[in-house]
């Protein structure tokens, strides 16, 4: 049986290791079966567990994994429909200023300090998608050139917009004296937040965004000919474009806004999942996904136990593994396939 | 009968389409010719949709096509474009498959008659034999006869076509056109066929609209368009005509 030729059962069965290790991998060792008796107890009434066991599983690891779970598929799974969009293999939410707006529009939330309760942590993701999409929305009107949208003034129009939301993050960030150390943190993508508030806060826009971009796999296909075939071919371009950026920025602004900037996972997924199985959108859209979420899992059982006690914040692990792998990609690249 | 009423385009300061009316009927290929920077290509475009217009319209018969959205738009008139990118993502049958998008739900999803209609389309072209290879890996002339059968799958009534022979050798342009031509007379389809080549203009079009400077010069029947003085002045070219055993003529510069 060649693992190739199942693509959703490969990433599934490597997904589902991820969640089991991101359960049981931490600073207290938990053993397995004091793991399964506190899951189980979720289903049933069994009272004869560690308390201390039950904090830790339900209060700290699993709402953190699913957290990571939700952000690694969002970003992957915002990236692969960036790039289809644009078909560019660069337009990840960070080159196009997605993920630098949310940042914004995330620090100018968290300095407002708004109160510590679920309400307080649903309007970070909608500030963040609320700069998200304007930094978007900039970006791709100072890339239009007349009637089209060239990659190249893209990517520069992605750079400056980014580039300025990322020194007015820090200009904020300076100001918010008291608040620096975890902001900072929080921007490297470092999650400090914890508990179960982060994942229910984030979950309804990740999941909306997410379950849009998988309806538009068709669309993304027949654009892969150009916006102009495209719409010679009968697909409405521009509610798929304002779809598409809507959904994925939606998706990207609630990833960011509860776990910072954590680069290359929506580079580099769609990326090698595109090398192995083709760029058929319909599959590749809930591929990346599942690849982003067991990469960004893995990620952060590496973050969190590489210098146990002490936390690497993912969002550097992601980028210290992604770059060079990405940089090798490119290099083998330059060969015939196959 | 394809009927375009004085269609004028702004594309930016320096290039205009000019107040463009024609008409063209079914059965009968109508070329565009035209030097380099004529609009040629820019008058297929617009006819297309695709391009804002300042003004004019367009009708297939009584039923106005520039009022139509892109998706019902694509069920009336479809395009062959000229090979220039193609993704390397799918197979030849994924991208004649996706000729039938304008009748597919939102999720593309098929039906029989959908994957009957695109077999047909593809024996008819002759692209059975490598439906399953990567459309990026097959030669020009293939490519094309793949975009063609695209085209075909939208099953319209109308086709335009930008230079479709470009790139290809002479062999090849030859069987594409004999191709066009045959499916033109027995589909009785509307086509309107940029050529580059005056001599295959005058070979496979009956009828001919020149266009130079963004506006057409003439239109009418091929005889009484491809005459030397009139080439002479648009193509800024001496052009001489020459007869050959069938009759045909050929023109050659100097």
């Amino acid at each position: 049986m060649k693992l190739k030729q199942y693509p959703f059962l490969s990433l599934g069965v490597i997904l589902i290791l991820a969640i089991l290790s991101s359960i049981l991998i931490g600073s207290v060792p938990i053993p397995i079966q004091s793991t399964w008796q506190v899951l189980g107890s979720l289903f049933s009434s069994n009272r004869l567990i560690n308390a201390t066991h039950v904090a830790i599983l339900l209060n700290l690891r699993l709402p953190r994994t699913l957290l990571m779970l939700l952000v690694g598929a969002a970003l992957a799974g915002s990236g692969c429909a960036y790039q289809g969009l644009f078909r560019n293999p660069l337009a990840d939410p960070y080159l196009i200023g997605a993920a630098s707006g949310a940042g914004l529009g995330a620090v100018i939330a968290i300095t407002l300090h708004w109160p510590a309760n679920l309400l307080g942590y649903l309007s970070v993701p909608l500030a963040a998608f609320i700069g998200s999409a304007l930094s978007v929305g900039l970006v791709m009107q100072l890339a239009r050139v007349g009637l089209d949208t060239p990659i190249t003034t893209l990517i520069l129009a992605g750079v400056a917009v980014s580039s300025f939301a990322t020194a007015l993050t820090s200009l904020l960030l300076i100001n918010a004296s008291g608040e620096l150390r975890r902001a900072l943190v929080w921007l490297v993508g470092g999650s400090t937040l914890s508990g179960w508030f982060p994942v229910l806060a984030a979950s309804p826009y990740i999941l909306i965004g997410l379950v849009t971009l998988l309806t538009t796999g068709h669309q993304l296909n027949v654009l892969q000919f150009g916006e102009e075939q495209a719409q010679q071919l009968g697909v409405p371009v521009k509610r798929v474009r304002i779809l598409v950026v809507l959904a994925a920025t939606l998706a990207t602004a609630a990833a960011v806004a509860f776990s910072g900037i954590i680069g290359f996972v929506g580079l580099i997924i769609p990326h090698i999942l595109r090398r192995m199985w083709g760029a058929d959108h319909r599959l590749l859209l809930p591929l990346s996904m599942l690849g982003g979420a067991a990469f960004l899992l893995i990620a952060d059982i590496a973050a969190r136990s590489l210098l146990a006690p002490q936390e690497i914040p993912v969002g550097i692990l992601t980028a210290l593994t992604g770059a060079p792998f990405f940089l090798f990609l490119l290099q083998k690249s330059h060969y015939p396939k196959e | 009968m394809l009927k375009v009423n004085s269609l004028s385009v702004r594309l930016n300061s320096t290039f205009r389409l000019e107040n463009i009316s024609l008409q063209v009927g079914g059965g009968k290929i109508c070329g565009i010719i035209g030097p380099n920077g004529a609009g040629k290509t820019t008058l297929l475009r617009a006819i297309s949709g695709i391009l804002p217009t300042t003004s004019g319209e367009i009708y297939l018969d009584k039923k106005p096509l520039h009022t139509l959205r892109a998706d019902e738009r694509a069920k009336y008139l479809a395009v062959v474009p000229q090979s220039a990118f193609l993704p390397p993502a799918f197979t030849a049958e994924q991208v004649v498959m996706m000729g039938r998008t304008p009748y597919l739900n939102w999720f593309g999803q098929t039906t029989i008659k959908d994957e009957q209609i695109t077999q047909e389309v593809m024996s008819q072209t002759q692209t059975l034999n490598f439906a399953d290879r990567l459309i990026n890996q097959l030669s020009v002339g293939e490519q094309q006869r793949v975009l063609l059968a695209r085209a075909l799958a939208q099953d319209t009534p109308i086709l335009l076509m930008d230079e479709p022979t470009s790139h290809m050798d002479l062999k090849y342009q030859i069987e594409l056109l004999n191709l066009i031509q045959s499916i033109c007379r027995e589909k009785q389809k509307i086509i309107l066929v940029v050529l580059h080549d005056i001599n295959l203009a005058l070979r496979y079009a009956e009828q001919l609209i020149l266009l130079k400077d963004g506006r057409i010069i003439m239109q009418g029947l091929t005889q009484d368009i491809l005459r030397p003085e009139i080439l002479t002045t648009v193509y800024e070219l001496p052009i001489n005509l020459y007869l050959d055993k069938s009759q045909k003529i050929f023109y050659l510069g100097n």
